[in-house]
């Protein structure tokens, strides 16, 4: 519970936007009002520190931009905004689903798209009201971390990582693809520590990131050739006999046929496609090869690429044969899923259709039966982040009724035909679990919910009950269950027992980590079909996936369009979030960053706006000369601007990436494989 | 009654009456908002030319208008809340309310809701306003003038303290952003009524 101090009641939180860290948080109110925001100590792993980000929510909460009211839109992007009730959102939502209905006898034509703009556990209301009309039509799968997440299925059977703090007791931590200085600043202490009692930092990386400035080794690869290095290291190290044979022995399978394909493997070849003078190679294969507590870290960048998850699997070999995995301060760490284990009752799935989240605009398009006519949208900012804009934008057109559930009038809720405002995590109960660390904490609810906000739950109760004043029977979304009540029917006695209590109320007392083991695998035991550590996967050969990890050539710019997009996170900013809160925004303008060379050639200087293209549409941003981008990289930090024109997916084709339909029901997108060529304006 | 009693609530009504629409345009139920604003324009004429149409199309326009500077749902044109202007953030439920809400408190007046919606819009604020004239002119007609003039002294300090430390730059604002000639002229109407009040605050002054 709430508890009092100096005159402010303080109550916990946990951050809930897609991030690493899932920062515990305390919220201090007096006299109703949220006056201020710091970490949680009692939180293990982020130990009462906050991102910028989290210390500027108040900012956010009190955003004076804020979506206050229920507002209907006379014709979508008008900006003719018109004032409504909640009880008249209600019904006009409701007569046309009632409408729909009865003209289609379906509740297909009904479609939602969410994904993860807020990870509580009660946000799965959401699908849990969709879930009570029938079978609906569902966006299914993630733009994130798809490819990643099954090339650790296969390879282990479990998508399960250490403890963040067991990077302490490693030897060398490979940093691969993730720069933590920005996305997870709560494990640099870890790190440092580790670099205090002598480890080695390396990190691996196309760009010079902020991260790579703290390493003992910064090894800048091109991008999608990160498979390529990691066999090759994977060779070195196996051939001059620094492997774990012992490893090898007892807990793989498929190793004759991976030592084969090693043993076939032309070094220089693979040198030369990651962009590393072979020496350089040896050089850290060396050091990889001397010892065994190497922890890496996977980030989710490497795996944006059409071979993203072989390249992961190759990691995971390389893994494998120093034989760092089960290892206190060892291991290949991508992200978890350990302490999701609720019971989810909001998706129990009444027979829904699902369309394949990276390519809705396309699925809509193609859909053989019945056709989408409703879309709702909550937790996503679509129109800013999805590929192929202008054809998302012609489907939207063929809907009849749009309906957005938001903080912020985004460009998905600019075009919408009805907006309903959303609360933020102080203003409603939820539970968020981390993919990154292994704590759970608790929402309370810290103030009145601003405006007319709502929480998605207390919205899906709204419209069933609506529905079924409408047309008994209508939903059977439980509409007086309190948040609390929904909590009891989440948890279950496995969850309880990995976090020690008996009831989840017990969280307002302090987050919780789970009891599972702080080092992954440590058991050497493995959730594969085998029990092992598996170079050779049936269960991947069964997904017409390559049983063993492949290298396959990535894509490379050429021709027109001589030079990579990279579109990666930006430090003040988590997807299309954060940014248009004033005091975070950096740039007033989206920028793209270029080398020196590069600008040069093109008579470019900082400050000046460039048109980024490709066969695919034109951008405008205004260049940044930097000379930690490579000359053949154009880096562009992904966010929304309120107002900006600019979306950097214009570009993007949306190729789809080699794995992710296991885990999370499609393949995910190679948003890294875009190329494109500029001028300045 | 002496006669400059009877004047005086003569003028408290006059005042209460635009206030009270000034309440109604801004606490903003449309057809009430659209209503007063028409009444307003009637007292105040804002210029020689003045057309309030009532044709249905600028009627819908005129609403639009009103939502993009004062509701929502994007970045708000003409934010009618104190702190978005006293604030050095602009954010709302700051300090800068704190102040007000302890205003009313001290008049006896507590905004219900008061935590999720905040006490200085300016629909509240007049409201506000409205009591305390409304309070003086009662108190006027029992004869009980020091308590009447408490009320009038306390009106002229809300007035001085907030309307006017804002309220100005919220018209400008109107004025750069406002499409129609409803929201435009009712900004005009209530510069011109807000100026009125406020000679009238300075020549007491002078007299005193
Ligand atoms: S954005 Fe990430 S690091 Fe920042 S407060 Fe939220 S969870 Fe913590």
């Amino acid at each position: 519970m709430a508890y009092n101090e100096d005159g402010y009641q303080i109550t916990r939180h946990i951050c809930p936007r897609n991030c690493y860290d899932t920062c515990g948080m305390l919220a201090y109110v007096r006299k109703g009002r949220l006056e201020k925001i710091t970490g949680d100590p009692a939180h293990g792993y982020t130990k009462g520190k906050l991102c910028s980000k989290g210390q500027n929510y108040i900012q956010r909460v009190y955003s004076s931009d804020r979506i206050r009211f229920p507002l209907r839109q006379m014709g979508r992007g008008s900006g003719r905004w018109e004032r409504i009730t909640w009880e008249q959102a209600m019904e006009i939502i409701c007569e046309r689903i009632l409408n729909l209905k009865d003209r289609y006898h379906s509740t297909l034509p009904f479609c939602l798209n969410k994904y993860s703009g807020n990870f509580g556990v009660l946000h799965s209301a959401v699908e849990g009201m969709f879930n009570s009309l029938g079978p609906t039509t569902q966006a299914r799968g993630s733009p994130c971390w798809s490819a990643g997440l099954d090339a650790q299925l296969y390879d282990m059977g479990y998508n399960r990582n250490s403890d963040p703090g067991e990077m302490e007791k490693a030897d060398i931590i490979i940093l691969w693809g993730v720069n933590p200085a920005w996305t997870a600043i709560h494990s640099l202490p870890y790190i440092y520590r580790a670099q205090e009692k002598g480890a080695t930092v390396i990190v691996i990386d196309p760009v010079y990131t902020q991260t790579a400035r703290k390493a003992d080794y910064f090894v800048q690869t091109k991008p999608g050739e990160d498979g390529a290095l990691a066999l090759a290291l994977a060779k070195i190290i196996y051939e001059s006999g620094n492997g774990d044979q012992n490893f090898i022995d007892h807990h793989t399978l498929g190793w004759p046929l991976f030592k084969d394909y090693l043993a076939n493997l032309n070094l220089d070849y693979l040198a030369a496609q990651c962009g590393q003078e072979l020496g350089r190679i040896q050089e850290l294969a060396a050091i990889i090869g001397s010892t065994r507590a190497v922890f890496i870290w996977a980030g989710f960048g490497l795996q944006r690429h059409i071979h993203g998850g072989q390249t992961l699997r190759a990691i995971d070999a390389l893994g494998a044969i120093t034989g760092c995995i089960g290892m206190p301060g060892g291991g290949v760490h991508y992200a978890h899923q350990l302490t999701w284990g609720f019971n989810y009752n909001f998706l129990k799935d009444p027979g829904n259709r699902y369309l394949n989240i990276n390519t809705f605009a396309h699925e809509l398009n193609h859909l053989q039966e019945q056709s989408v006519k409703m879309l709702w949208v909550s937790c996503r900012n679509l129109l800013a982040q999805d590929t192929a804009g202008k054809m998302l934008r012609k489907e939207l057109d063929k809907l009849e009724l749009i309906v957005t559930v938001e903080q912020f009038l985004t460009e998905t809720a600019c075009y919408s035909d009805i907006v309903l405002p959303a609360t933020t995590q102080f203003e409603e109960m939820d539970v968020v679990p981390s993919y990154w660390h292994h704590w759970i904490g608790l929402n309370e609810q810290a103030i009145l919910p601003y405006f007319e906000a709502k929480s998605d739950l207390e919205i899906g109760q709204l419209l069933a009950k609506t529905l079924n004043t409408y047309r008994p029977g209508s939903s059977s979304f439980p509409i007086e269950k309190s948040p609390g009540s929904f909590l009891d029917e989440e948890f279950n006695e496995k969850l309880y027992a990995l976090l020690g209590i008996s009831h989840w109320s017990e969280l307002a007392a302090g987050p919780r980590q789970a009891a599972v083991s702080t080092t992954a695998w440590s058991s050497k035991t493995f959730a594969t079909p085998s029990g092992k550590f598996e170079f050779f996967s049936a269960k991947a050969q069964r997904e017409n996936i390559p049983p063993l990890a492949q290298y396959h050539k990535g894509m490379s710019p050429q021709g027109k369009y001589p030079y990579w997009l990279i579109t990666s996170h930006a430090q003040q900013g988590l997807n299309s979030q954060f940014q248009n809160i004033t005091k975070l925004a950096k740039n007033k303008k989206p920028v793209v960053f270029i080398h020196p060379q590069t600008a040069a050639v093109k008579g470019v200087k900082t400050g000046q706006m460039v048109r980024v293209y490709n066969k695919l549409g034109v951008i405008t941003l205004q260049a940044h000369v930097s000379p930690d981008t490579p000359s053949d990289i154009l880096v562009c930090h992904q966010g929304w601007l309120p107002g900006s024109e600019t979306r950097l997916n214009d570009l993007n084709d949306g190729l789809p990436t080699d794995m992710g339909r296991v885990s999370t029901g499609s393949q995910g997108v190679a948003f890294y494989d875009v190329f494109v060529d500029f001028d300045p304006v | 009654m002496p006669n400059h009693t009877f004047d005086r609530i003569t003028d408290l009504a006059k005042r209460y009456s635009l206030y009270s629409l000034f309440k109604q345009y801004y606490q903003g139920e449309w057809e009430l908002a659209r209503k007063a604003a028409a009444t307003i324009q009637q007292y105040i004429p804002v210029n020689d030319n003045l057309s309030f149409q009532q044709d249905h199309q600028l009627d819908k326009a005129a609403l639009f208008d009103y939502n993009r500077l004062f509701v929502g749902p994007g970045k708000l044109l003409a934010s009618p809340y104190e702190s978005a202007y006293r604030n050095a953030q602009g954010l709302v439920m700051q300090e800068e309310t704190l102040f007000v809400r302890q205003f009313y408190l001290q008049a006896g007046i507590e905004v219900s809701n008061k935590n999720a919606f905040p006490d200085d819009h300016l629909g509240l604020e007049f409201e506000f306003i409205c009591y305390l004239l409304a309070r003086e002119g009662e108190r006027l007609q029992a004869d009980d003038s020091s308590t009447a003039n408490h009320y009038a002294a306390l009106y002229q300090e809300f007035c001085q303290q907030h309307i006017l430390s804002w309220v100005y730059q919220h018209c400008d604002d109107i004025l750069t952003h406002g499409r129609t000639s409803l929201c435009r002229d009712t900004a005009i109407a209530l510069v011109r009524f807000l100026q009125t009040e406020e000679a009238n605050f300075l020549s007491k002054e002078e007299f005193v």
